[in-house]
C-alpha cells in the first residue's frame, strides 16, 4: 500500500495503490489519521489504482469516517473501479463513492495548515474578573481556616490546589493540582498511586472543591486564536501564544483556556497533600522528592491537552509576592495548569469552549492533571511547554492587581 | 509465614566496586501468598531472594519462616522447607541423571534418607501420575537422562520437583525468562496451578509485567535494595500494567530530581 497526498481547493486527494485488506488496513487508517490530526477533514481517496477491498479494509473506513464525524469532516472515494467499486457498492456504501473529485483536481499549497494564526472576534467587549484564594505559602503549613470552597460554573474557569471531598477536614489528605473550565473539573489526587479524577456538572450537580490556591476568573471569553505549525515556527511554546494572545486582546494581563495537540509539557504534581505538612515537617531537599514528582523529560507528546491559566506582561511584577510565574520571555509572568487526555482532533475554524471542553471530558479520562514550570535551570532545563496546533479562547482581565 | 526484618546486604565493602545490595529490607509475606518482586537491574530482586534461600549470610537483619529463624542456617538445611526454581533451566537438575533418578531426590527432600533402593515400582507409578499432568508426554520417559530434555521441559521438571514435597516457601527466580514463548506460557501455566492447588506461599522475581500483575496477589517493587512499592490487598486488585509502567517511569525521574530542580520548584511552583 501507498499512499500520495494532493492538495486541492476542496479538501486533499490521497491517492491509494495496492490492496486495501487486513494486511494494510492499519497503514492506511495510519496515514489517513495523520492527515486527520494535521487538519485536513475533508478527504477524497483516490482509488483509481487500488486494486483490493476486503472487509478488513471497509471497517477501516468506517473508522475513518466516525473519526472525521467528529470533526465535523467526510471523506469520498474517487475513481473506484472493477472489484473495490462493486464491493463497497454491494456492501450498501455507494454514498461514499465519487466518479471524481468537484473541481479540476488541481494541486494547490495547504494554505489552511501554513498560514498565520486565525483570529476569531467572539464578544469585543468582553472581559474575565479575577479572584485569588491563598491559604498555603509552599512549603509552610495549611492555614486551613483559609480554604475556601470553590464553585466553577459554566461562566468561569480556575485552576489551583484543592479537594473535592466532602469536608475541609477530609480534605486536608486530599489537596493536589486541579484546573477547572465551564464546570468540568480534572483533579490529580496527591499520591503516586492514584489517576487524575474528574468531575462533571449534569443537571443540577456543579462540582465544588475545597482550595487552598487558586485563581478563578469569571466572564466570557472575547477572543478565539487557531494556530498550526508554521514553516517559520512549527511547535508554539505557552510564552507566543499568550503573546500573541496579549496582542489580539490589546491587553497585558489575560485570562484564557487552551487545547492544543502537545509538543511537551513541563511540570509538576504534588505526591502528598500540603495538608499534612507541619511545622516539623522537612520538605527541604532531598525529602522534597517525597512531596512532588517532577517531569523529568518533556511529555505528553501527541497527546491533547486543556491548558487554562492567567498571564501578566509587567516588568515590575515580582513573583515572590503574587501568584504568577516568570516564562521563558522577560516581563511576562503567568500561572498555568493543564489537563491531558488521550488525542482526539479538534474541528477546524471557530469552535465553542463549552463544546469543546465537554468534548474532553466527555471521552477517555484524563492521563494528568501538572502545575506548568518554564525550567529555565542552565544547560540542564526543558524550557517551556509547547503546543503543536489547537485553539487559544483569551480575554482582558479586569483585576489583574488581585495577582 | 515469611518475615524478613531489616535485611542488609553489602557486596565488597569498602572497595571502589562496593554494593549496598540490600539496605534494611522488611517484608512480611502471610501463608498462601503468591508474592511478586519486580524492579529494573541491579535493584535487588534476585539478591533478595539469594538471601532467602540462604545462598549468603546477610550483614544485618533477621529471616523467619513459618517462625523459625532461618537466618544463620546454611542452604542446604533451608532446602527442606525451600523449594527453589532459578532462571537457567540446566540449574535445577542433575544433567547425567535419569528424570526417575531426578525426582527421587526431590520426593525425599528434607526426609530421612536411608541405603534402600529410592526408585521402587511405586515411587515410579507416582512420578508417571504426576508427569503426566505436564502434558508433555514424558510420563514413558522416566529412564531418560534429563539431560536430553528441552529447557521447557527441564523447567517444569524442575517446578515440578521444588513442589514435591510442598516447600513452605517457593522462590522462583525468572523461571521462566530463558525459555522461548510457547515454553514460557505453559511453565507459566503450571506455576499457577500448582501454587493455587498446593496454596504455596510464594515469591517471584519477574521482568513481566504481564505475570506480575496476571498472577501475582500482591506486588513488590524494588529499587537501589530497598523496597519502594508494595501493591497489596484491594490496591493490588486495580493495578493494571500501564500502572507499573508509570512506577516505574516516576522512579526514573525520581533519579532526574537533584536540588537543582528542587531550587528550580521552590521559585516555580504554586
Amino acid at each position: 500500500m501507498q499512499l500520495s497526498q494532493t492538495k486541492i481547493k476542496e479538501g486533499l486527494v490521497v491517492k491509494a495503490v495496492g490492496r486495501l485488506d487486513a494486511s494494510w488496513a492499519d497503514l492506511f487508517m495510519e496515514g489517513m489519521l495523520q492527515e486527520v490530526r494535521a487538519g485536513e477533514h475533508h478527504l477524497f481517496i483516490d482509488a483509481s489504482e487500488l486494486t483490493y477491498v476486503s472487509s478488513a479494509g471497509i471497517r477501516s473506513l468506517i473508522l475513518l469516517q466516525k473519526e472525521l464525524f467528529t470533526v465535523q469532516g467526510w471523506f469520498r472515494i474517487i475513481h473506484a473501479v472493477g472489484m473495490v467499486r462493486q464491493t463497497l457498492a454491494l456492501a450498501g456504501f455507494e454514498q461514499w463513492l465519487l466518479e471524481k473529485a468537484p473541481g479540476k483536481e488541481e494541486p494547490c499549497v495547504r494554505e489552511a495548515v501554513t498560514d498565520k494564526p486565525a483570529c476569531f472576534n467572539l464578544q469585543w467587549d468582553a472581559a474575565l474578573s479575577a479572584r485569588a484564594i491563598s491559604a498555603w505559602n509552599p512549603w509552610n503549613p495549611v492555614r486551613m481556616d483559609q480554604c475556601r470552597k470553590l464553585v466553577v460554573d459554566e461562566q468561569s474557569f480556575a485552576l489551583g490546589i484543592g479537594s473535592a471531598a466532602d469536608t475541609l477536614d477530609q480534605s486536608r489528605e486530599l489537596f493536589g493540582e486541579f484546573m477547572a473550565i465551564q464546570g468540568c473539573v480534572a483533579m490529580q489526587p496527591p499520591d503516586e498511586h492514584s489517576r487524575p479524577d474528574y468531575l462533571v456538572p449534569e443537571k443540577s450537580f456543579l462540582p465544588e472543591l475545597h482550595s487552598i490556591q487558586a485563581i478563578l476568573c469569571r466572564g466570557a471569553m472575547s477572543h478565539l486564536l487557531r494556530f498550526s505549525p508554521r514553516t517559520e515556527q512549527p511547535v508554539h511554546s505557552l510564552s507566543t501564544l499568550i503573546t500573541e494572545a496579549m496582542r489580539v486582546t490589546e491587553a497585558s494581563a489575560i485570562g484564557f483556556v487552551i487545547a492544543g495537540e502537545i509538543e511537551g509539557l513541563v511540570g509538576a504534581s504534588l505526591l502528598r497533600s500540603p495538608g499534612r505538612i507541619t511545622p516539623e515537617t522537612s520538605t527541604d531537599f532531598p525529602a522534597m522528592r517525597d512531596w512532588i514528582n517532577f517531569c523529568g523529560e518533556r511529555m505528553f507528546s501527541g497527546e491533547q491537552a486543556l491548558i487554562c491559566g492567567t498571564a501578566l506582561r509587567n516588568e515590575q511584577y515580582h513573583p515572590q509576592q503574587g501568584a504568577l510565574l516568570p516564562l521563558a520571555e522577560p516581563g511576562l509572568f503567568a500561572h498555568l495548569h493543564a489537563a491531558v487526555f488521550p488525542y482526539q482532533p479538534l474541528p477546524n475554524g471557530r469552535i465553542e469552549l463549552a463544546a469543546t471542553v465537554r468534548r474532553f471530558f466527555n471521552g477517555p479520562p484524563p492521563r494528568a492533571v501538572l502545575h506548568l514550570l518554564n525550567d529555565s535551570r542552565p544547560g540542564v532545563g526543558l524550557g517551556e511547554s509547547a503546543l503543536l496546533r489547537g485553539a487559544c479562547w483569551c480575554a482582558t482581565l479586569s483585576n489583574p492587581e488581585v495577582l | 509465614m515469611l518475615e524478613l526484618v531489616n535485611l542488609h546486604k553489602t557486596f565488597m565493602p569498602g572497595t571502589a566496586n562496593e554494593v549496598r545490595a540490600l539496605q534494611g529490607v522488611s517484608l512480611t509475606i502471610q501463608p498462601g501468598t503468591f508474592a511478586v518482586l519486580i524492579g529494573s537491574n541491579g535493584s535487588g530482586k534476585s539478591t533478595l531472594l539469594n538471601a532467602v534461600a540462604g545462598s549468603f549470610a546477610p550483614d544485618a537483619g533477621t529471616i523467619r519462616l513459618n517462625g523459625c529463624d532461618l537466618t544463620r542456617l546454611p542452604e542446604h538445611r533451608r532446602a527442606a522447607r525451600i523449594g527453589r526454581v532459578f532462571q537457567n533451566p540446566f540449574a535445577g537438575t542433575a544433567a547425567e541423571m535419569s528424570i526417575a533418578e531426578n525426582l527421587a531426590l526431590a520426593m525425599h527432600r528434607g526426609k530421612h534418607r536411608s541405603l534402600r533402593p529410592a526408585l521402587t515400582r511405586n515411587a515410579r507409578t507416582q512420578m508417571a501420575d504426576r508427569i503426566r499432568e505436564l502434558k508433555m508426554d514424558l510420563e514413558n520417559r522416566l529412564d531418560n537422562p534429563i539431560g536430553t530434555l528441552s529447557g521447557g521441559q527441564r523447567q517444569a521438571l524442575t517446578l515440578l520437583m521444588a513442589t514435591w514435597t510442598r516447600p513452605d516457601l517457593l522462590l522462583l527466580d525468572e523461571h521462566t525468562a530463558a525459555l522461548d514463548p510457547k515454553s514460557a506460557a505453559k511453565v507459566t501455566a503450571l506455576t499457577q496451578s500448582i501454587v493455587q492447588r498446593e496454596k504455596l506461599t510464594t515469591l517471584m522475581v519477574t521482568h513481566s509485567m504481564q505475570q506480575a500483575v496476571d498472577m501475582s496477589d500482591r506486588i513488590i517493587m524494588m529499587h537501589r535494595g530497598a523496597i519502594v512499592q508494595d501493591y497489596r490487598d484491594e490496591h493490588k486488585q486495580r493495578i493494571r500494567i500501564p500502572d507499573l509502567m508509570a512506577a516505574f517511569d516516576r522512579l526514573a525521574r525520581r533519579e532526574l530530581f537533584d536540588e537543582s530542580v528542587a531550587d528550580l520548584l521552590k521559585s516555580q511552583y504554586a
